[in-house]
């Protein structure tokens, strides 16, 4: 049931992996396709591609409306994975992006893009369940 | 995305716990009472009430009271937003992994 509230992607890219890699982590390039459709442009890109980095992006659409995902670099493996933590700036909820890079025949890329839903979502799980405890504790030594 | 995101912490904070997505399983074969819900699963009535809390709260079951039983049935709004959200960026994606696609096309045969 987990993975069926995750999002898999697979393509072949006519590209070697070290090309990919740098359409995901450089500025200039990102700027040339983050952007869904004709009429929209990614006026901000701003990606600081180390472990714990950050990055913003801002997409624009033809009446001005503006689309802004940001997050965390949470390991960054050059030419092979990226992964990251994704939050659009209208929504308080934390996902996360994983990016899988692949040799396929010569001079081309196998990408796998897995968005998962909740992992945040867990994690506070797991710390609600330690403050239920230490609270539980507490009301005993109070 | 304002709409769709607003209850959705709440759902998949209430999906993320195992024991939930089987109540919600069970559910689906139909409604029941808290009882008969409570009984494959190892726990004290206090602990199954409190799973059925997240779940209404999330909007993912309806609670009935006759007497003094508790029916539960499935809600299926709430997980239709998840669904949507889901499919939301499936189309993000597969727009922008076209675009990559373009672009490193372009550059190979300049």
């Amino acid at each position: 049931m987990a993975k069926a509230n995750s999002l898999v992607l697979t393509r072949v890219l006519p590209a070697p992996r070290e090309k990919v890699f740098a359409a995901w982590t450089t500025e200039a390039m990102i700027k040339q396709w983050f952007c869904p459709s004709e009429g929209m442009t990614v006026p901000v890109a701003e990606l600081d591609v180390r472990e714990g980095g950050t990055y913003r992006l801002v997409v624009e659409d033809a009446e001005g409306k503006t689309y802004s995902p940001s997050g965390i670099y949470e390991k960054i493996v050059p030419n092979e994975q990226i992964i990251f933590s994704w939050k659009w700036a209208d929504s308080e909820l934390i996902t996360r992006v994983t990016i899988d890079l692949r040799d396929h025949g010569d001079d081309e890329t196998e990408l796998t893009l897995t968005h998962d839903g909740f992992p945040e979502t867990e994690i506070r799980d797991r710390h609600s369940q330690g403050w239920e405890g230490c609270l539980a504790k507490l009301t005993t030594v109070v | 995305m304002q709409q769709i995101s607003s209850n959705l912490d709440q759902v998949f904070f209430a999906l993320s716990d195992g024991t939930r997505r089987a109540i919600l399983s069970r559910l689906t074969e139909g409604s029941t009472t808290i009882g008969e819900l409570a009984q494959p699963f190892e726990m004290s009535s206090p602990a199954i009430s409190k799973h059925m809390k997240i779940l209404e709260k999330a909007g993912l079951i309806e609670r009935r009271i006759s007497g003094r039983q508790h029916h539960c049935t499935l809600a299926t709004g709430a997980l239709k937003t998840a669904e949507e959200w889901i499919n939301f960026h499936r189309k993000f994606w597969e727009s922008r992994l076209v675009a990559l696609e373009d672009l490193l096309a372009n550059q190979q045969s300049p």
